[in-house]
């Protein structure tokens, strides 16, 4: 089966300073491909490559990118404008950010549908509302006609789904979607967001540096380090078999009820732009060897079942 | 709601003015010489003190202050506001004959001056360290560098003396209006098209605009329908300073054209120390400020819902 979202040695950098190096990922319909790492390790870039929304100073230097056989680096810049919001949805981390603040919310989910062609007055209406019930907001007329600060955050962010999958989407890029809102309120929104999957088959491209939302409810892991993806492979594997030091380190700083100790992760990334040689976990690594520092050569090693990693020399 | 918030407004305005005008009477009253002294100068004839002392009697200049501003206040309220001995007429009907002029030239120069700086600054905005970018904030550096009274000659000299296109002064018809609006409107285009270009900026890097383009909505709607309508919340209050002002009468640019406006009139009663007109002209100025606060502050009621909830809750 051919993947919906396919990213291949993707190199993506900001004013000439290298922020992607050589990401490779696939995504399959109806699957929920979650993203990790620390802040700045370029996960949001990821994103924005992936919608076109890299801005003005953003350049994909080198590498495939494509969306259901379509080249999303030399696409017109018209036509992506007609992919995102009807095929590709995208969520922020914000509540409500992402809505403008002084228009009605009913005003924002018709201007997003006129933007994709003419709808039916009626058939718009139970489009919306539909859609709104699908994320459990049961009141639509009333939240239509509200502006998204009279809203609280787990209701705007609900909104905010909604918005993004108003046009069924088969790819949705979530950036962060639960960081902002309370625990309670994050565990409703990952469930619904998972009725949503099963739902319209949605394929889900999930940004976060929540283990617990990756280990509830996603397929596979990407795990992202100083720009590169370092670790990937089904949730099962990489979760129970972590095979990169890092991913190692970042499951050991999941805090816990019972049982061990919480650890965290001494020093920071590297700077984007600053050079390294080798391996650029290296300098936090508790097992680097001296050949991580100097000449390692970056290339998947391969543990079976898709699940790949950057170090050559595995935890087990 | 809206209604009950712009009476309680209105209300709040009463001590305001009050305050005002006591203030402005005050100030006038310490004034070292008074009407009498005035006119005797200008007529240019010695008053023995006994005459003086009648005059002022006559005047009431004699009588405690606060009994003299009360009376004035009195008066204002049945359209008595004085005697200009300047122009040998009531002050009422000397001032609402300069206050069309006055209006005539706000309205113009505030069209002219929004035709002007909103697409600028937008497109200045949109098109953000481009050459078109470039060239629109070298003009209006330009346009806020130059003096007023001298845009105004320059105008002159071009379209009046050399094209001899427009008329140099007085009030003349349609024509007559033209180099006076261009004048104040040239360097407050200047400024606006910044102040519009900040804030447009501003907005498009909110946010709400990343939401818009990842939902695929169409770059003029998000500019024209969003931005461009969150940006009026600040460009409303800038513009309605600048309202304020021009209806105060531009000073030198009414002098300048001969425009007989209430500017050249408080010009020339402050030269002539004639009081009637000043306090007059003064009140003006009050009831205008506090009168544009208060429609901006309804304008924001129906630009930006956040601040009319409040106002509700």
């Amino acid at each position: 089966m051919t993947p919906i979202l396919s990213i291949q040695q993707l190199d993506v950098s900001y004013c000439g300073t290298r922020i992607l190096n050589d990401v490779t990922l696939a995504l399959h319909t109806g699957k929920i491909l979650g993203v990790v790492g620390e802040s700045g390790s370029g996960k949001s870039t990821l994103l924005q490559a992936v919608i076109g929304l890299l801005g003005d100073h953003g350049r994909i230097d080198h590498g495939k990118l494509e969306f259901d056989g379509i080249d999303l680096i030399r696409i017109k810049k018209k036509d992506m404008r007609r992919l995102r919001g009807k095929r590709l949805g995208m969520v922020f981390q914000h509540p409500g950010a992402s809505m403008n603040p002084i228009r009605k919310i009913g005003v924002q989910f018709l201007e997003a549908l006129h933007a994709h062609g003419d709808f039916d007055k009626k058939e718009v209406r139970t489009r919306i509302l539909n859609m709104l019930s699908e994320l459990r907001l049961t009141d639509g007329e009333r939240i239509l006609n509200s502006y998204p600060f009279e809203l609280s955050g787990g209701m705007n962010q609900r909104v905010a789904i909604a918005l993004a999958m108003v046009l069924h989407p088969e790819l949705l890029l979530a950036d962060e979607p639960t960081s902002a809102l309370d625990v309670t309120v994050q565990a409703q929104v990952v469930r619904q967001l998972m009725d949503l999957r099963d739902h319209f088959g949605t394929a889900m491209m999930m940004v976060t540096h929540n283990m617990g939302v990756i280990s509830y409810m996603v397929d596979q892991i990407a795990v992202m380090y100083a720009g590169r993806v370092v670790e990937y492979g089904n949730k099962l594997d990489v979760m129970k078999h972590p095979q990169h030091p890092y991913t190692k380190a970042l499951i050991a700083a999941i805090p816990q009820l019972h049982g061990r100790k919480m650890v965290g992760i001494p020093g920071q990334p590297p700077v984007f732009g600053e050079p390294y040689a080798g391996c650029p976990f290296a300098a936090r690594c508790t097992s680097a060897r001296a050949a991580c520092r100097q000449e390692l050569k970056l290339v998947p090693n391969d543990y079976g079942n898709g699940h790949w990693t950057l170090c050559p020399y595995g935890c087990d | 709601m809206i209604w009950r918030y712009a009476v309680k407004r209105v209300l709040q305005l009463i001590p305001i003015l009050f305050g005002i005008t006591l203030l402005s009477y005050a100030l006038m009253q310490s004034a070292s010489a008074d009407t009498v002294d005035m006119m005797m100068q200008k007529r240019g004839m010695l008053i023995t003190p006994e005459n003086q002392a009648v005059m002022r009697h006559e005047m009431g200049l004699d009588q405690p202050f606060i009994l003299q501003y009360f009376q004035w206040l009195g008066k204002i309220f049945t359209g008595d506001m004085g005697y200009s001995y300047l122009k040998n007429m009531d002050v009422f009907p000397l001032f609402m004959k300069a206050l069309p002029s006055t209006l005539l030239l706000t309205l113009s120069s505030m069209v002219v001056t929004v035709c002007i700086s909103v697409p600028l600054g937008i497109l200045s905005a949109v098109r953000q360290n481009k050459i078109t970018d470039y060239v629109i904030r070298f003009f209006s550096f330009i346009g806020n560098a130059l003096p007023g009274f001298f845009v105004a000659l320059l105008l002159l000299l071009v379209f009046a003396l050399w094209l001899g296109w427009l008329p140099v002064t007085g009030n003349h018809g349609f024509v007559s209006i033209l180099l006076p609006t261009f004048t104040l409107a040239i360097a407050m285009s200047a400024k606006y098209t910044r102040q519009v270009r900040a804030t447009v900026l501003e907005e498009l890097n909110k946010d709400y605009v990343m939401g818009c383009l990842a939902r695929g909505v169409k770059g003029r709607t998000i500019l024209l329908a969003n931005v461009l309508k969150n940006s009026m919340l600040t460009i409303v209050t800038l513009l309605a300073l600048s309202i304020g002002s021009l209806l105060g009468g531009t000073a030198i640019v009414e002098s300048i054209f001969m425009w007989p406006g209430v500017g050249s009139l408080a010009v020339d009663a402050i030269g002539n120390r004639d009081y009637a007109i000043i306090q007059v002209y003064v009140i003006w100025m009050a009831v205008i400020y506090v009168g544009i606060n208060l429609i901006t502050d309804l304008i924001y009621h129906f630009l930006d819902p956040r601040i009319r909830m409040q106002g509700e809750g």
